[in-house]
């Protein structure tokens, strides 16, 4: 029983002493990045240039953060800068076609943001320097309000909506800057530019954290490169397992259907419909109950696997960059409580939100009721920091439909931010209660399939369909029960 | 006993809480190795005021502060 737990389908490469020698080497290099440019070519089409950089990164560890700058940058230009939404109406009678137009928004982003950063350090007892993230957030709302509350008429308009779109791209990254602005670890403002949408990838949630955190994790010498790089490969290869794993179970899950993410050669599959299908299924006749239990279960786990191959994939690439970073979804299937699961599901997401808004709210209010100081402080996390990073994160939908009316339609993500922050306060609250000599059974069954029951069901109120209503999602969840309201 | 024999247990019973092994050193990153996670920092944070007094909230808040016992004396040490 011990053998068959200690049993690793990819071996722990980065413990071998002989290996760990051997990548230190010339030729261990070259098969290492040469390992990896091979594995990563199966995930994306920037293989060849990621590779470049990494192999960069590998050769010239002196001037890692200038490389890591540089490749950021590059990578901005061949991805054709961030998205930039802008609301429909004057995208189409003003939207410039000059080729510096995003780079120039993306300069001025970058301009606005330095001279507050340098307003802040150097000003420390003024109003805006006190709680600089804080402030950077209304201001941005602030923003938003004052461009949704005039009607669109200036081809200038575009400017301003082009700025708003890229500063909401780069807010949390800023705020990290904001954080680590006392840090002896944090690099010079320059270098952070580097950081901010690094070449590994990622989304508006900075992957892994900072620039202090990635000074902290950095190697420092070549063998804590080797063992770093070591771990990236393990990674990427284990990415590319349960990629396969993803596309088997699409294929066995919806068939045809997704045709995407279908794995050839098979061709039986159980043709459950979509989660979208069964969600939007507004007469609940069409489905039977079982049939949409299927659908929500199918749904989460795909999302499950694509969301780790996903955030696997990154952290390799920042691992072999140099950086060896703790990955973003770690074995979420063997969460022991709620608070648990919310920890390996979305590591860099979580630690965001505990960052900028958990710590914070915990150090100030409610010191004398441990409970109530708990519970306020995971609310602020997991249910306002939660919302509000997902709302600023759509600027599209601000954008064309205006500030209140988008705020209004994600009624039903507050709703899922209230459940999901109540049942993280409790299960922290009785953390330290969890007996400590569980059963076998109950620690790796019984337990897990509860906590990521739970998950799975709240996953109806995750949509990102911002039109249905919230009565909409309660509808789905009797129907579950064979309780159909019209 | 002095700060740094009450530190060093209170991790040392930290890390036992989460089934990890207690010898570690000095300069051992608990944190960012992912030893302990944040919400052990937050049970770190509770100790510090309990135990010393300390406010964080002026201050400003850094987990790095949190990462090993080196840095925690230097937060507990004027």
């Amino acid at each position: 029983m011990a053998r068959l737990a200690d049993f690793r389908l990819i071996p722990a490469l980065d413990t071998y002493p002989k290996v760990v020698a051997f990548s230190q080497k010339l030729p261990g290099k070259i098969l290492i990045l040469a390992l990896f440019s091979a594995g990563l070519s199966f995930r994306t089409d920037s293989w060849l240039h990621l590779s470049v950089f990494m192999t960069a990164m590998t050769f010239l560890p002196q001037f890692r953060p200038v490389l890591l700058t540089i490749a950021t940058f590059v990578s901005l230009y061949l991805a054709n800068w961030p998205n930039v939404e802008i609301p429909w109406s004057i995208r189409q009678q003003h939207y410039p076609t000059v080729f510096f137009f995003k780079p120039m928004i993306v300069v001025a982003v970058l301009v606005f943001f330095a001279a507050y950063y340098t307003a802040v350090r150097q000003n420390k007892d003024r109003w805006y320097a006190k709680r600089p993230i804080r402030n950077l957030l209304v201001f941005y709302i602030l923003l938003l309000i004052a461009a949704t509350s005039t009607p669109f008429s200036n081809p200038q308009d575009v400017y301003l909506w082009a700025f708003l779109a890229v500063l909401g791209k780069y807010l949390w990254f800023f705020n990290y800057t904001l954080l680590d602005r006392h840090n002896k670890e944090t690099p010079p403002l320059a270098l952070q530019a580097g950081y901010y949408f690094p070449f590994w990838g990622g989304s508006t949630t900075p992957f892994p954290k900072g620039a202090a955190y990635l000074r902290k994790i950095e190697a420092k010498n070549p063998e804590q490169l080797a063992i770093s790089q070591l771990k990236g490969i393990k990674l990427l290869y284990w990415a590319l397992l349960l990629a396969l794993l993803e596309k088997l179970l699409n294929q066995i899950f919806y068939g045809n259907a997704n045709t995407s993410h279908a794995f050839s050669g098979i061709a039986f599959s159980l043709d459950i419909p979509s989660f979208h299908a069964v969600l939007h299924d507004g007469a609940g006749h069409s489905y039977p109950w079982y049939i949409n239990w299927l659908a929500l279960i199918a749904n989460f786990f795909t999302r499950l696997l694509w969301f780790s191959v996903w955030g696997h994939v990154i952290i390799a690439c920042c691992r072999m960059a140099g950086y060896n970073a703790l990955r973003n979804t770690y074995k979420p299937l063997q969460s022991v409580s709620i608070a648990d699961f919310w920890n390996r599901f979305y590591y860099y997401f979580k630690e965001l939100l505990v960052d900028n808004f958990f710590y914070p709210a915990f150090l100030r209010y409610f010191k004398k009721w441990p409970r109530i100081r708990l519970f306020f402080a995971t609310f602020a996390a997991a249910g306002f920091g939660n919302v509000l990073y997902h709302f600023l994160r759509e600027t599209g939908n601000i954008a064309d439909n205006g500030f209140w009316p988008a705020l209004w339609s994600f009624r039903v993500y507050m709703f899922y931010g209230i459940v999901l922050s109540t049942a993280i306060s409790i299960s922290q609250l009785y953390e330290k209660k969890r007996p400590t000599d569980m059963s076998w059974l109950r620690k790796n069954f019984v337990t897990p399939v509860f906590v990521v029951g739970f998950y799975c069901i709240l996953s109806i109120f995750d949509s990102s369909d911002r039109n249905l209503t919230l009565g909409d999602h309660f509808i789905f969840l009797l129907k579950l029960f064979n309780i159909h309201v019209s | 006993m002095d700060k740094k024999k009450k530190l060093k247990t209170f991790l040392q019973e930290l890390l036992a809480d989460y089934g990890k092994e207690t010898d570690f050193g000095d300069d051992d990153l608990l944190v960012t190795s992912g030893l302990l996670d944040s919400l052990a920092v937050l049970r770190m944070v509770v100790f510090l005021e309990e135990e010393f007094g300390l406010d964080l909230a002026e201050r400003g808040f850094d987990q790095n502060d949190f990462d090993s016992l080196s840095n925690i004396m230097r937060l507990v040490t004027p």
